[in-house]
Order: C-alpha cells, then structure tokens, then sequence
C-alpha cells in the first residue's frame, strides 16, 4: 500500500456524528505506510528540536531540585517537611495520591477502554500509558523518601529475617505497597508488550547497527508472523482483563489510608469509588494537558484528532461529576449521620481556615468540568487546556483538604493547628514534575508515541472505493430540536 | 465490521410472536394468584400482615432495580452511540414502559400505608419520636427530621417515580415512534438528553434507596448505599433482558439476536458481579475495620444467629460462585448456560433484597437472630416477576420488537464480537 497517495482531506470536523455512519477516528486518508512514516519519525529524527531541548533542559533542572532535595531530606532527617503534629501527614502523602490519581488514565484507556471496544483508544493509549507509568513512578517516591531510615526501606516488603519482624499486615500503608507495585509491575509489562511490533518496525527501519541493536534487543525477536501476532492479541486481552481490576484495586486501597480510620472526614464508606472516579479524572485530565501540545508539535492532529480531545473531554466531565456526586453524599450523609464530630469535619472544610482550599477543590473539580456539556468548549483547543490544568490543580486540592484539614482539627480543640507547607515541600512538588517530564520527553523523543499497529486497525481501508470522510461529512446532519 | 454477514429481517421476526402474546395475559394473572395467595396466607398467619408488608417490600424493590437498570441502561446505550444493542434495545424499552401505571400501582401497598402514617415498616414516621414529651422521644430522629418527615418523605417518592415515568415516557416515544418516521433527529434527541439524564436518574436512585431502604434503619447511614443499589439494578436488569429475549425466541421471534449479543450481555452480567462484590466489600470492610458502633450496627445484626449463614449464602451466591461460573466465552455464548447464570442472579438478587429488610422484620417480631423466612416472601417475590414479564410482553405486541429504522440497526444486526 505504502508508495500510492491518495488527496488528503485537510480540517475534516469528524466531532459530529450522523446517526448511522461512523465517523473516521484518522483523518487525511493516508495509508498504511504513510502512517508509519509519521510515527516513526519523530523518533527517527536525527535533528534534535530546540523546544524539545529547552523543554528536557528545564525539566532536568527540577529533576535536579528534586534529587538534591532528597539528599538534603535523608541527611537532615523528614523534619525539613512542614508535617508536625496535629498535621503528621503534609504533603508528601498529598503528592502520592495526587500522583497516583494521575496514573490512572493510562490503564484505564488500554484495559477498560479496549473491553468496551472504545476504537478511539488506540490514538491515546500509548503515551496514557507511559504517562502513567512515569506517574506511577514520581507516586512510589514520595513514601519511598518518608519511611525516615531510608536505607531500611525495603522492609516496606515482608522478607523473612532472622529477627522475625514483619511489616504490619493490617495496616492498609502496606497495603499500598502491594497495590501500587501490582498496579506498576502490570502496567509495566503491558505497556511494554503492546509496543513490540512498534519496536519491531523502528527497528526494521533503522539504518544504524547501533540503532538496530539497541531496539532489536527491546523487540525480542518480532517477525510479525501470524502466530506471534495471534498470540500477541491472545496476551494482549488476557493482560487487559487482568489489568482492569487493577486499575479499581490501586486507588481503593490508596483511599483505605484514609478511610479505614476513624477520623472524621476521611472515614466514609463511598472512598473507594470515589477515589477511583476522582483518579480517572485527574488522569485524563493530564493525558488532554499532555496531548495538546504533543500532537500539535509532532504534527500528529490527523491520528489524535479533535474527536479524541472531545471524547476525553466527556470523560473528564462524567468523572467530574461523579466526584461532585461522593461530594454531595458525604455532606448529606455527615448531616443526615448525626454525628457531630462528622458535621463539625464537614462545616470546617467548607467554612474553616482552609475554606479557600475546599472552595478551589470545588470550582476546579465540580464547576469547571461542566462547560463540557456544551460542544462549543469540549472541541476549543485553548478552552480544555485551562479546564484540564484547572482540574489537575483541583484535584491536588482534593487531596490536601482531605488530608490536612481532617488531621488539623480533630476531636480535641486544644490540639488544633494550621498546616504550613516549607519552601522544601514546594520545591519538592515542583521537583517531581520535572521528573515526570524528563521521562515523558525522553520516551516522545526515543519510543513510538502512537501505537502504529493500533491505530492501523481503526484505519478505514484506504481504497478509492472507500467512502471519503468528506462524503460521510457532506451526509444530511439531522437538526435537533 | 464488514466481514460480517448481513442479515435481512422478515416482517415475522419484527413482532411478537402471536402465542407469546396470547400467554402474557396468562402470566400476568399467575402473579396476581400467587400474591392473593401470598395475601391470604398472611390473614392465617400470626403477625402475617406484618410479615406480608416487609415482603411485599422486598419483592417490590427487587423488581423495582430491575425497571431502573433497564432505564439506566437505555441512558447508556444512548450516550455510547451504541451499535450492538439496538437489536434488542425494545426488550428494556418495554420493561420501562411498565411505570405508567403498572410499577406505580404495584407501589401503592407500600405507598398508601406511608400515606397513612403507618409505622410497621417505617418506624420514623411515628411523630411520637420526635416530640420531645413522649416517652419514645428519640434524640437522633429529632436532628434528622428536617428530612425524615411524612410530607417531605412522599414528595419525594412522588417525584422520583414521576421522574422515572417520564423518562421512560421520553425514551418509549422516541424510539417508537421513530419506526414509522425514520427521524434520524431522533436518536439525536436521545443521544443528547440522556447525559443529563444520567444525572437526575444517579440522584433519584441515590435518594429512593436511602428513604424506602436505608431508613428502615432510620439511625444507620452508608454514603456508598446509592452505589451498591446502582450494581444490583445493573445485574438484575440485564438478566431479566437475557431471559425476556431467550423466552421470545423460544416462541420464534427476535430470531436475529445471537450469541454475538448474548456474549455482550453475558459480558456486562459479569461486569457488574464484579462490581457489586467490590462494592459490597468497599462497605463492608470500612465499617468492620473502623469498628465504630453507630454503624456496625447494620452489620452485626447480619453476622449473628442465623443470619450469619444468610449472609455467607449472599456472599457465595452473588459473588464467589457467579464469578468463576461467568468467565468463560462459551458460557457466555451458550444459551442454556447463560440462562442458568441469568436466573440464578435474579435468585440471589432477590436474597440481597431479603438480606436489606428482612432482618428488621426479626427485630421487629422479636425472633432474635432467627431468619424470618415464610414461603409467602418468595410467592410474593415470584408473583410481582411473573407480573412484570407478562405486562412487558403484552406491551411488547403493540409495536415491532425492533427498533426498525434506527440508523444503527444495520450495524447491530451485521454485529461480530471479535472478544
């Protein structure tokens, strides 16, 4: 196929649906081969672009932040934190969930996404799930730094000593060891296999030994045959159903540090659910904050078209208001509870000393995602790209006022306190992004950020026979009223 | 799915099969007989008419989940765009169209003693617990009475049952209607006010299960109530359409719906097992670890005397045994292994149902930690069913079982499930 070209159809609106036919997910009719070429590239590109520099050189300065911070934390003791009782939980828990959430749409698109043959995945799904992963890793950091002794950390893990100390079992801290490390090793192996035959084209495509080398060794052997490709799809669906639980399981068992307690405010029974829909949430919102600027500066609008952006908008405002939805049933049942304790965590949180962070939870996270009701702002490029960072800031509030106010003003008011965050915890925030972004520019810069093969699958044949985008488009669009 | 084959439909598998339609009557007056019957064992028996009340309930609400899901489940298949399910989108098409008037009459048992302010079932609704001269004063009730009052109690169960009417109005008509014009508009229309609906319908649900479930209980609270009622509506839901459709087909209709659709159904079935187990997990594991008294309650009436065993029996057979037994593709696929799994779910949802009420009738009663079983829960559980597949069947004939000129019924019927 690749050789033949065929007129691209540029600036197709394939956002509106007629009843009937399907809209194509690619747009500009390339082939096959066409579509390879573009993917690959961005990796193959021996120029290395200035912004990707300048971007990868800031993101290494705070990647350094954040190291020599760490250094500074474990010779100096966690002390340098603004945790202090009453509110011993500060922001570096804040910061794993926040992470954790953040971690959630990747698998969520490759696994659940794929079960419900949602065929617009395969767009996105690559660099969601890299973004996770690299997500998952600025997560596991933050505990990892705040065991205090360091370099007894890996007793976080039940290894048999000859002093026959184990970790606590009940503690759902441990827990999250497990969760989160499933959760990671999965996502891992499943990102990493869905790219094979991806690997395996860059690597047919290379022209230095090197270059050969390097990802032959990372395609383990990919011929293509029609047994490796049915076994590939056999384990690619077997890994998807393993993975979905998962991606429930993590942030389950991240709100039952909360909500096991008996703490008001963090002890209520709709957590898991919630902190799952809140997860999903802010993931999204992080892939859309990511795939704006990504697809326009790879030129990549006709694979992660404006019917990608939109769907993602719709889920964004599904989970939003999900998350408005364990909202209003914690407030209601706090009243209709009649515990008082509960009453007093819940009027605190929206009348208290940090009634400024609740409300800008709120607005960000229940408010803000409602303009996706009208189409007008779901398909605006410069619209959802202050949504989607509005609800990443949203919802790192989430976290921080559940945590912190919570712990600030428990049952005994005589050991009431403010939370104030040192300079170290807010360079150590910013610090993890660089860490997420030196990862996530080094994978666009070396790995396909399109699943080549995928997103093939989705492709209309493109024969001249096919029905043209532009026929379905010119189609009769059935007024509503 | 081009390679798929497409199938041409025949005027015959457009309508009901005619002995289907003549059955339904038949059906519909064996439910009736076996709640008479149910009634009438109740007037011999001691404490009958209380025990008749509490049942009543829970078969009433059993039913009422499996109306709900089918109407949560047009909402979604709507705002998906989906193209699999249009085939057979009329089997909870007609299941809804049940509200107006027949679930709304099949509400008054419960709704007229409310009307009443008879406190067998709702003890709350006593105004002596919350007069602070009477001896039954109670202190919590007072807080809460802002909401748990007759009045504000049976606005809301006025609107919410007007809301589902209207929406299953609004869904009925539109897609009925679309088969003499081929409005494309109209799936549209459909698309574009079920998001919105979803809301509404998440909220109604939310609320009807914390007034006539909940607060049967009117001390006890769980915010995740709403949740756990959305997964049984869900389950219950599509195992009535599994068996609605299998029983059409076994009189020669709906004849172009196949494995490929009952895979998919399967799928969900599966799906919201898994669901419900980790809701049901959610809520129990934070209220047993958090061990805090006002809301162990709920549960530690069920893990004592026999109800302990009752609620193993729920934990068995909703959860541990349907989740391995719905793995496979094959029993998926399968006719008879899926009808199996949809009348065994059906089963254990109405044993979820008992597990919610039915432990109040014993404390009321005073028997304890006894199961208060009497054959009568089931002849009325049974009765209502039979009720609410013979109405949907004898709706079912006034119209084609396929939604004929839905633009995406071609594809629903050249439909392949490649997984």
């Amino acid at each position: 196929m690749a050789g033949k070209t065929y007129a691209p159809l540029k600036g197709i609106d394939n956002t509106g649906d007629v009843p009937g036919p399907r809209t194509p997910l690619i747009l500009e009719n390339k082939t096959y081969g066409q579509i390879t070429e573009q993917v690959c590239s961005v990796v193959e590109d021996p120029k290395v672009h200035r912004t990707w520099l300048l971007s990868f050189m800031a993101a290494v300065t705070f990647l350094g932040v954040l190291f020599s911070l760490i250094v500074y934390l474990i010779v100096t003791g966690v002390g340098v934190w603004g945790n202090q009782i009453p509110v011993a939980w500060g922001w570096p828990i804040v910061n794993f969930v926040f992470w954790v959430g953040i971690g959630h749409a990747g698998t969520l698109i490759s696994a659940i996404l794929f079960l419900l043959r949602q065929d617009w995945r395969t767009s996105i799904n690559r660099f969601a799930e890299a973004m996770t992963i690299f997500a998952v890793v600025c997560a596991g950091t933050f505990p990892g730094i705040h065991v205090g002794r360091i370099w007894l950390a890996y007793w976080l893990f039940p290894l048999p000593n000859q002093m026959l100390m184990w970790p606590n079992f009940r503690s759902p801290l441990l827990w999250d060891v497990f969760a989160v490390g499933t959760y990671a090793s999965v996502s891992l192996v499943f990102w990493y296999m869905g790219m094979i035959p991806d690997l395996a084209t860059i690597r047919d495509r290379a022209r230095h030994p090197l270059r050969r080398l390097g990802y032959g060794i990372l395609s383990l052997g990919w011929r293509g045959s029609a047994r490796a490709w049915h076994r590939y799809e056999r384990a690619y669906l077997l890994l998807a159903a393993l993975a979905t639980p998962l991606v429930l399981s993590v942030h389950t068992v991240v709100s039952f540090d909360f909500a096991v307690s008996q703490l008001p405010g963090w002890h209520t029974t709709i957590f898991p659910p919630y902190f799952v829909a809140g997860a999903i949430f802010s993931g999204f919102a992080m892939v859309v904050t990511l795939a704006v600027p990504a697809r326009a500066f790879y030129g990549m609008r006709n694979i992660i078209t404006m019917r990608h952006l939109e769907n993602m908008n719709k889920v964004i405002l599904a989970t939003g208001s999900m998350v408005g939805y364990a909202y209003s049933m914690e407030f209601f049942i706090a009243w209709y509870g009649g515990n008082k304790y509960e009453q007093f965590a819940f009027m605190n949180r929206a009348f208290g000393p940090y009634a400024w962070a609740y409300w800008t939870m709120v607005s960000c996270n229940v408010i803000t995602p409602q303009i996706f009701w009208f189409k007008k702002c779901r398909t605006s490029i410069p619209i959802m790209m202050v949504a989607a960072i509005l609800v990443n800031v949203g919802m790192w509030f989430e976290r921080f006022v559940i945590t912190v106010t919570s712990l600030a003003r428990d049952f005994l008011p005589s050991s009431w306190g403010y939370f104030h965050p040192t300079i170290v915890d807010i360079l150590m925030l910013i610090g993890s992004f660089g860490l997420f972004f030196t990862l996530f520019l080094l994978f666009l810069r070396f790995l396909p950020m399109i699943a080549i093969s995928e997103v093939k699958s989705v492709m209309p044949f493109p024969k001249p026979t096919q029905k043209q985008p532009s026929e379905v488009e010119s189609a009769p669009v059935p007024s509503v009223n | 799915m081009a390679h798929a084959h497409t199938q041409t439909l025949t005027e015959e598998q457009t309508r009901l099969p005619a002995r289907v339609a003549s059955l339904a009557p038949g059906i519909i007056f064996g439910g009736l007989v076996l709640i008479l019957a149910a009634l009438g064992w109740a007037f011999a028996t001691e404490d009958g008419l209380v025990h008749f009340q509490y049942a009543y309930l829970t078969g009433f609400m059993a039913w009422l989940m499996v109306a709900l899901g089918s109407l949560i489940f047009l909402c979604l298949q709507h705002v998906f765009r989906a193209g699999w399910s249009v085939g057979m989108r009329r089997i909870p098409e007609m299941i809804v169209s049940n509200f107006w008037p027949w679930i709304i009459v099949a509400f008054m048992p419960i709704f007229i003693p409310i009307c009443m302010g008879d406190t067998t079932v709702y003890k709350w609704l006593d105004p002596a617990m919350v007069n602070p001269t009477s001896p039954l004063f109670d202190q919590i009730l007072a807080n809460k009475s802002g909401y748990l009052n007759k009045g504000f109690f049976i606005g809301r169960l006025v609107a919410y049952f007007g809301i589902w009417t209207l929406m299953a109005r609004f869904f009925v008509k539109n897609s009925v209607a679309q088969d003499a014009d081929g409005d494309p508009a109209r799936t549209r229309r459909m698309e574009m006010r079920a998001a919105p609906l979803i809301m509404v319908f998440a909220l109604s649900l939310t609320f009807a299960g914390f007034d006539l479930l909940m607060s049967l209980d009117p001390h006890w609270f769980s915010t995740i109530w709403g949740v756990y009622l959305f997964a049984g509506c869900m389950i219950s839901s599509v195992s009535s359409m599994i068996l609605l459709l299998m029983f059409i087909q076994n009189f020669g209709g709906m004849k172009h719906i196949g494995p490929e659709q009952y895979s998919d159904l399967g799928k969900l079935l599966f799906a919201f097992v898994f669901f419900w187990g980790y809701i049901a997990f959610s809520q129990y594991m934070l209220i047993w670890y958090a061990n805090i008294p006002e809301e162990t309650t709920f549960f530690h009436f069920r893990q004592a005397g026999e109800w302990a065993n009752f609620s193993l029996l729920l934990l068995f057979g909703h959860l541990l045994l349907p989740f391995p037994g719905l793995l496979s593709r094959h029993i998926k696929r399968g006719r008879k292994t899926l009808a199996f799994w949809a009348i065994w779910m059906l089963v254990f949802h109405f044993v979820d149902f008992y597990w919610m009420v039915m432990p109040y009738l014993a404390k009321k009663l005073g028997h304890g930690m006894e199961v208060v079983f009497h054959p009568m829960d089931v002849l009325i559980w049974l009765g209502l069913g039979l009720g609410l597949f013979g109405l949907t069947l004898s709706r079912a004939k006034r119209q084609s079982m396929v939604p004929l000129r839905d633009p995406r019924l071609p594809e629903s019927l050249a439909f392949e499930n490649y997984y």
